[in-house]
């Protein structure tokens, strides 16, 4: 291995006398691949922001050495001037600009075929593209530079990124999240360049998913609770050995116990089809029957229309959809969440932060939104009964938390999804729509979801869960329905299923 | 004195705690403070007509139309709308009012006259609200277009009705809305009635409920308001059915489902929608509501001038607005209180009747305004963050 690029000495940050990090020691080498992994709250971010310089230089204790000199960023201008570049979880592009443009923004347009900084300076377009493309050469990727961004694909944004922290002259790229977003192949499309680029470029990767680290990484640094536990050589540790070190106790991943359903389907959808406003088909003839205390996973790469079907089948997905649905041998028409609630049929929706949460609010106004007419006595809320009945659906669901009037922010990703479905559950459905319950939320939390919807399932309930992680499907689900561009190419019973099986399935191999 | 004003707050900084206590004490403390420090300047220069029973009581009178509009504006800013429509709507319904009384010879038939006046007044207020909220729910047109466009007609109709002439005067009942008091006797029954509301509602609550703090305002608001009522011939009725309607939608916002659905809806309409929250009706109710209190605003401006001018109401939006985030409501949505609205319309109020009694003239009243309007949605703003 190479000299070192980076190194860590016991770092340690408080927010208000809590130690966000409390002693993180460690060094990378110039070149290497290191992971960087971890429960959520263990860390990850503070220590990225100090790297970045949105903590500067004097907001934390110990000492950070960048390229033999001590980090004194004072803002993450000053971090990228350094080398130091980071590609965030939500991508920091201009959609509306095109990919030539993205990639000189930051800096300056060519002028007169050299950089210029004057906001008066007349951009040379033929130079910028032409720059651009040579840049896109260089690093052997295939994006049209005058597309605008918004009309690309979330992993070639993700590249656009990759080539303007090349093309400022980055010398460690940090990485967080980079893949919550892509599909297989698109994955390893982005794996091809980072490990052509491994050499050039020192990466820290931050990421959830322990297959992604293993694939791609040399080393991987464990944080918990603020505090560097471990730096392991991937060749020489395997996946249960990182757990160990990430949630400190063994961690048992929970085989599936398959059952399979009799009696009538409570939810059966015939020959679904669903086409936007543009006209063109998002679902084309799915059928699938869901039975009572079923769980029933959907798989599908990314654009396979796994989201899209929960939302045609309650009615929030624009467009026009065609076919039938019978919910408990009653033909229904749901158009809008309103309606589908009335009959017992509720949605998680992915995207928290966006479709899911009240950020402003309390826990409790997160929690009782959708049920306030459960405590409306005279047109008038109960306020008392409103705390007794909220104390309750999130001990249910075992929500931690401190106080029902905090504010949801306070709480973790993972207890914050525990809101999420306790709101829903408290509207007392018969069938749960969950899409991507446990995205971006840590390993310990994730388990403990997995647990409550099996609870749910034992009180009674059916489940529609779509996952883009194929062990969640195959860990949760009674059966599969695998999809592929909006098309159902498999309903597979999960006896003896494996990731591989349903990965050809959904990549059309079978 | 302004440097008076400075040290007293900067001591009372040095003396007060740390952390939540220092930010309650910087958002809700200091502003009273300051509030009362110019008060005192007003009623120095003024020599000592400003803090009297009399001029207290008449500014009162003056802010009521504001708080009026100000309170449904809060609703509609909490649901991250806006109305700006309301300057105009009030002009054309104080203008129907008038005409109705006018022309429709409503004045000679006493209080029924002047209670339909009001009620053909609230029908066209309330006619036009729903055309917004319906605009805005269903067409799903921005509220700034939607409600620019209705600023617009509006205006026109009433220079159409009106014949861009003044149309006046009005009966003695409807004049009465303003220019009569609730007796002194009685004023001082329903301030004490009050105080004694707000201690057994405090009493009657669990501990981990209630704050002290509001129960202690409210009484002291109580006495505050009879020390100045109860000093000049008691509460004229227009400020009482001002404050009626304020109460009630503090109340509305914080005790029914749809005072929780304007917060949610402002908060994130995304979310809303997918909780089952019902969007579009809230949003059509809020901005139904927010004509019926334009029309009311518009009936209280005709019954204090004793009469209606077309140009009525112009840049009583903006006045409205102002208060509104003076009061600490977001104008992104999802956050914001009617008592700061209640504080915001007695600072326009003050610094409007202050500044008038100390002869400051009007080109320079409005500098003033701006910048207060600015410099107190800064210093909001910053309390907020640290």
């Amino acid at each position: 291995m190479g000299s070192t690029i980076l190194s860590f000495k016991n770092v340690r940050k408080a927010f208000g006398g809590v130690y966000a990090l409390s002693g993180v020691s460690f060094d990378v080498e110039k070149g290497e691949c290191l992971a960087l992994v971890g429960e959520n709250g263990a860390g990850k971010s503070t220590l990225m922001k100090i790297l970045s310089g949105v903590w500067p230089a004097g907001s934390y204790e110990g000492e950070v050495v960048f390229e033999g000199r001590v980090l004194s960023h004072k803002n993450p201008m000053d971090a990228r001037e350094a080398g130091i570049s980071i590609i965030h979880q939500e991508l920091c592009l201009f959609p509306q600009l095109s990919v030539a443009e993205n990639l000189f923004l930051s800096e300056a347009y060519p002028y007169e075929g050299k950089a210029s900084s004057r906001l008066a300076s007349r951009v040379r377009w033929r130079t910028l593209y032409e720059h651009a493309e040579a840049l896109m050469n260089d690093l052997g990727f295939d994006i049209p530079v005058r597309a605008l961004v918004k009309d690309l694909s979330v992993a070639e944004r993700q590249l656009v990124e990759v080539a303007r922290a090349f093309h400022q002259n980055a010398t460690l790229l940090v990485l967080d999240e980079p893949t919550s977003a892509l599909s297989q192949a698109e994955v390893e499309r982005l794996f091809d360049v980072l490990r052509r680029m491994k050499g050039k470029l020192t990466f820290i990767y931050i990421s959830h998913k322990l297959e992604e680290v293993f694939a791609l990484c040399d080393r991987i640094l464990v944080l918990r609770d603020g505090q560097s536990v471990g730096m392991l050589k991937t060749a020489e540790t395997n996946t249960e050995e990182v757990i160990r070190h990430m949630v400190g106790r063994p961690l048992k991943l929970a085989q599936k116990e398959v059952s399979l359903k009799e009696g009538a389907p409570i939810l059966s959808v015939k020959n679904l089809s669903h086409y936007d406003l543009a006209g063109s088909a998002k679902l084309e003839g799915i059928s699938f029957d869901l039975y009572p205390r079923e769980i029933l996973g959907i798989a599908g790469l990314m654009g396979s229309g796994r989201s899209e079907l929960l939302r045609s089948l309650i009615g929030v997905l624009p467009g026009t959809r065609q076919g039938e649905i019978f919910f408990q041998g009653k033909a229904v028409e749901w158009n809008g969440i309103r309606e589908a609630l009335a009959d017992g049929v509720a949605f998680v929706p992915e995207d928290r932060k966006k479709d899911g949460l009240f950020l402003d609010h309390s826990i409790e106004f997160n929690g009782t939104i959708s049920v306030l007419n459960k405590f409306t006595r005279a047109g008038l809320l109960k306020l008392e009964d409103e705390d007794r009945f909220a104390e309750g659906i999130f001990e249910q669901l075992h929500v931690k938390y401190a106080d029902g009037a905090d504010p949801i922010k306070v709480l973790s990703g993972g207890n914050q999804q525990k809101v999420l479905l306790a709101k829903m559950v408290a509207t007392q459905p018969k069938v749960l729509l969950l899409d991507e319950p446990t995205r971006g939320i840590d390993i310990g939390a994730k388990e403990e979801i997995y647990q409550i919807i099996r609870e749910l399932v034992r009180d009674g309930i059916s489940v529609i869960v779509v996952s883009s992680e194929l062990p969640e499907v195959l860990g949760l689900s009674d059966r599969v329905l695998v999809l592929r561009e909006g098309e159902s190419r498999g309903l597979l019973i999960n006896q003896n299923l494996t990731q591989e099986k349903v990965m050809a399935c959904a990549a059309g191999e079978a | 004195m302004e440097q008076v004003g400075v040290q007293t707050g900067s001591v009372l900084e040095s003396l007060a705690p740390n952390g939540d206590k220092l930010k309650k004490f910087q958002r809700f403390v200091l502003p009273g403070l300051a509030v009362t420090a110019v008060m005192v300047l007003f009623h120095m220069l003024s020599d000592g007509t400003f803090l009297t029973s009399r001029n207290l009581s008449n500014l009162s009178r003056q802010i009521c139309t504001n708080l009026t509009l100000a309170t449904g504006m809060t609703l509609v800013i909490i649901t991250a709308g806006i109305d700006l429509s309301v300057g105009s709507v009030l002009a054309l319904c104080g203008m129907v009012a008038a005409i109705t009384q006018v022309q429709f010879g409503f004045s000679a038939m006493g209080a029924t006259g002047a209670l339909l006046s009001t009620g053909i007044a609230l029908l066209v207020g309330g006619l036009s609200g729903a055309f917004t909220g319906f605009a805005v729910s269903r067409l799903k047109i921005t509220p700034f277009i939607v409600t620019l466009g209705m600023m617009v007609i509006c205006r026109g109709l009433t220079l159409i009705i009106s014949g861009a002439q003044a149309v006046s005067p009005v009966g003695d009942s409807l004049g009465a809305l303003s220019s009569q008091y609730l007796p002194v006797g009685y004023s001082g029954l329903l301030f004490a009635a009050v105080a004694l509301a707000a201690t057994l509602v405090h009493w009657r609550t669990p501990a981990d409920r209630r704050s002290l703090n509001n129960t202690v305002l409210i009484c002291m608001l109580a006495g505050v308001g009879a020390l100045v009522f109860c000093g000049y011939r008691g509460i004229p009725y227009i400020v009482f059915l001002a404050l009626s309607c304020a109460g009630l939608a503090m109340l509305v916002l914080k005790y029914t489902r749809y005072g929780r659905f304007v917060y949610a809806i402002g908060g994130n309409t995304e979310a809303a929608e997918l909780s089952g929250v019902p969007v579009a009706r809230t949003l059509w109710i809020t901005y139904f509501v927010m004509g019926l209190l334009a029309a009311l605003a518009g009936v209280m401006d005709v019954s204090r001038v004793n009469g209606a001018v077309p140009t009525a109401g112009e840049l009583a939006e903006l006045d409205a607005i102002a208060a509104v985030v003076i009061g600490g409501t977001s104008l992104m949505g999802g956050v914001g209180k009617l008592s700061g609205t209640l504080f915001g319309v007695l600072i326009m109020g003050v610094l409007n009747n202050g500044m008038s009694l100390i002869g400051v003239s009007e080109h320079y009243q409005k500098v003033f305004k701006g910048v207060v309007i600015i410099l107190a949605v800064y210093l909001d703003m910053r309390s907020k963050r640290k």
